[in-house]
């Protein structure tokens, strides 16, 4: 293929994907919402609404999983009967909007908050005569206790370079902490003397898509601005690197 | 007259700052989190993750990355690395996966 041919491929390519964008384009299938919080007992059941604005009908498949992560934030999934979801699986016709309710029935005691997945995939693809695309969503279900809250434990922090800390945090709450609602401060103090060390663009944005489930712990490694003074070990006596977290609209203890 | 359509598209895909493949995402920006593809022959390809960003070696010499999105998730876009030769052609199916935090 010379690069002629791969310039309208790929021109093709990306007007396709560009239709399926969803509300943009009017078309395309999606839904909503994508994060499902249930909260106290037998909470009331939660609608999930799956949009087709397509003009060709979807095959879908639902199916939900009781998710966990480990310290890196892998995460692993196994089926659960925990949430049900009114129909498994069913044709989403051309242009129509479903709403399926989803309840929560576990009867075990529930001591913090459990994370689930609700993974709703396009089985078939929507073809093109070159490509087919298929989409899948996989959105969060959280089912916590009235007035679960996260609490952040930092259990380590070790400097990783001049412009990078490793850090250990862990979620000792109730409920999963988002990242994006945190900001986060990295210090080192010395006598009087406390400085602060700004985290870089790209490491905040990074941090910020991070949440540790209720319970859980994490590896982070937390990236600050390079400058000369500014490296985490400038100081000629450097005292120990701090970590502190102020979280908004949650009150920590 | 294919560059003209390119540059035409070019403004709504360029890859900005935020289109980073990562695993965990803000709760208010749904992404794209995994592409998978295949090839026409049916034989999968490598699927490498550099930097954020998924690249897709199948059998041959085609180099495909798979790029971020936005708007609470409903779509990625796929883009190939300005070194590379891509044949597109082989690709069968793409897997879009839009993941919640």
């Amino acid at each position: 293929m010379n690069f002629s041919s791969a310039l309208i491929f790929l021109t093709f390519l990306v007007s396709q994907i560009w239709a399926l964008r969803g509300e943009a384009s009017g078309e395309a299938f999606y839904i909503e919402p994508m994060v499902i919080q249930f909260r106290g007992k037998e909470p009331r059941p939660a609608v999930l609404k799956l949009i087709n604005n397509d003009d060709r009908g979807v095959k879908i498949r639902i199916d939900i999983f009781e998710r966990s992560e480990d310290i890196n934030g892998v995460e692993s999934r196994r089926l659960t009967k925990d949430i049900k979801i009114e129909q498994n699986e069913f044709l989403l016709p051309a242009g129509k909007t479903r709403e399926l309710s989803v309840r929560y029935l576990s009867t075990r005691k529930l001591v913090s908050e459990r994370s689930y997945r609700i993974v709703v995939k396009q089985i078939d693809a929507m073809s093109t005569p070159s490509l087919d695309l298929r989409f899948v969503y996989v959105a969060s279900v959280y089912v916590a206790p009235e007035n679960a809250k996260p609490k952040l434990v930092v259990e380590s922090v070790r400097r990783r370079s001049d412009f990078s800390a490793d850090v250990r945090i862990r979620n000792a709450g109730d409920a999963h902490l988002d990242f994006g609602n945190v900001t986060t401060i990295l210090e080192q103090r010395e006598g009087q003397i406390l400085r602060e060390f700004e985290l870089s663009d790209s490491g905040r944005k990074k941090l910020s898509k991070q949440i540790v489930l209720a319970g859980g712990s994490r590896n982070i490694t937390l990236e600050t601005v390079e400058g000369p003074d500014r490296a985490l070990s400038a100081a000629p006596s450097a005292g120990p690197l701090t970590l502190r977290f102020e979280i908004r609209n949650i009150t920590l203890d | 007259m294919e560059f003209i359509a390119i540059l035409l598209l070019a403004p709504f895909f360029w890859p900005t700052a935020e289109t980073t493949v990562d695993n965990r995402v803000h709760s208010e920006e749904t992404i794209v989190t995994e592409a998978r593809a295949e090839t026409r022959a049916g034989s999968r390809p490598v699927i490498e993750r550099l930097e954020g960003q998924y690249v897709i070696r199948p059998p041959h010499d085609l180099s495909l990355t798979m790029v971020v999105l936005e708007r609470k998730g409903e779509s990625g876009h796929v883009r190939s690395p300005a070194s590379s030769r891509p044949d597109l052609a082989m690709i069968r199916t793409i897997e879009v996966i839009v993941s919640a935090p």
